[in-house]
């Protein structure tokens, strides 16, 4: 199979994260936080060491405001829900997936906050800051943005946004579901105030893991209460991260797997991971560009406009049916709405859907040609 | 020199510690205990050494202590 579902989840994962997670049975099988035996600590021990290569990771210098979620759209619902808890505006970009839509959409339709769309302009930065400073209020909150949209790979202007946030007194989170493990995320650096990415895509760990980074903890709250392993006798759930955030049993093998995941994707390099996926990418783009049947619907991905997905659909067919059509022929891909809405309605395939190509850190220049030649088959159908 | 007892709010706070002072040259380690600790269910650091100068290092490294026992 050529597999270019890398957006919804990397594959294959590197041996070194199967071999860690194997080992996490025998090594690290007890439950961390709740005993006091060895195989309890080694394990805590194992656990912190990942919390530790994490938070590094994203430039976050206490560890323990790195909170393991089950994935990315857990981390962004306790951003979003703490900090919408009371009422307040937030503004979203138009490229913005439905974990980031979803709790704003319910916390708007209880009453309890109001939040913006603002339009973001594709390779133009300076006009996608001023589409979102047009919208900011007295009251607003947050300003989110998608580091790059995950149906068509527009990236967004991270850096400036949170400049503008910081500049009006506001909060700004990333959700970094397709550009951690690709991109260099520094928090600090850059002033991104809460950090929600997954870590079984870019950064390679198994499915069931992702991460809350935060530069600002004092603003968290639970949105899952539950056991913590301490302070057993009181009713309520303890204050201080992680814990706080962290209630009932972690997905430790997960969390082990990630941990070389990590390590393997800093050993190889941001830089030159990135630069490989963007150079198949390109390479891609413009063999689909050619092809008279294949319809496009970005310009030619960049690197510093682009992440390495690209959206399109053969002739009259719909984003599900070219996704069907090629995994017919071996190809993996993932066609419809991507979870998407509001990045469809912008790009008008609201109706049709399109089949997403997303490239991994795993694909070949011999795959990209493979996966050109059957596309070019199929259209000339 | 003596040994103490470094009552935490969190299994994350006693691995953070932990490191914090064995890096230092100072003989750590955590452990589990509901009978030290008043708050139900805890860890504890116990180390030996100076209070003053474990105490500030932990404090320095953001380890949030509960209270300070002496062995």
């Amino acid at each position: 199979m050529l597999y270019f579902d890398n957006a919804a989840t990397t594959f294959p994962k590197p041996a070194a994260v199967r071999k860690a997670v194997g080992e996490s049975f025998i090594y690290y099988g007890a439950n961390p936080g709740r005993s006091g035996h060895s195989l309890a600590m080694d394990t805590a021990r194992k656990v912190f060491e990942c919390r530790e290569k994490a938070s590094e990771f994203f430039g976050l210098s206490a560890p323990e405001n790195l909170v393991f979620t089950k994935n990315c759209t857990e981390a962004l619902n306790i951003v979003l829900m703490s900090i919408g808890k009371e009422g307040g505006h937030f503004i979203i970009s138009d490229l913005e997936h439905n974990s980031v839509l979803r709790p704003l959409y319910d916390m708007k339709n209880r009453g309890i906050i109001d939040f913006s769309v603002a339009e973001t302009f594709e390779g133009e930065p300076e006009k996608t800051i001023e589409s979102y400073k047009k919208l900011i209020k007295s009251d607003t909150k947050m300003l989110v943005a998608a580091g790059a949209s995950n149906v068509f790979g527009i990236k967004l202007p991270v850096e400036m946004l949170a400049e503008l946030a910081h500049e009006h007194g506001i909060l700004f989170t990333l959700d970094a579901a397709q550009t951690a493990g690709s991109e260099n995320i520094d928090m600090e650096k850059n002033g991104i105030d809460f950090v929600c990415a997954p870590g079984h895509k870019g950064l390679l760990g198994p499915m069931g893991t992702g991460m809350l980074a935060s530069a600002r903890p004092e603003y968290l709250k639970p949105i899952i209460f539950g056991g913590t392993g301490s302070y057993s006798l009181l009713p309520n759930q303890p204050e201080g991260l992680p814990e706080m955030l962290e209630s009932g049993t972690l997905n430790v093998s997960g969390i082990c797997g990630l941990s070389a995941g990590i390590d393997w994707v800093s050993k190889k390099g941001l830089d030159k991971i990135s630069k490989n996926e963007m150079l198949l990418a390109k390479i891609l783009y413009e063999e689909l560009s050619k092809m008279k049947n294949v319809k496009l619907f970005t310009k030619t991905p960049q690197k510093e406009s682009h992440a390495p997905v690209i959206s399109f659909v053969i002739g009259d067919l719909t984003g599900e049916e070219t996704a069907a059509l090629l995994a017919e022929n071996g190809v993996a891909s993932r066609g419809g709405f991507h979870c998407s809405a509001l990045a469809h309605r912008k790009m008008g395939t609201e109706k049709r859907g399109t089949c997403r190509l997303s490239i991994g850190p795993m694909n070949s220049f011999d795959e990209i040609m493979k996966l050109i030649k059957i596309i070019y088959s199929l259209s000339e159908k | 020199m003596k040994e103490y007892y470094f009552l935490l709010s969190s299994i994350t706070s006693a691995m953070k510690g932990e490191k914090i002072l064995q890096k230092s040259g100072i003989k750590a380690f955590v452990f589990r205990d509901t009978k030290i600790n008043p708050y139900g269910c805890g860890y504890i650091i116990r180390a030996l050494g100076e209070k003053e100068k474990m105490t500030e290092l932990l404090r320095k490294g953001g380890v949030r202590i509960n209270e300070i026992k002496e062995r």
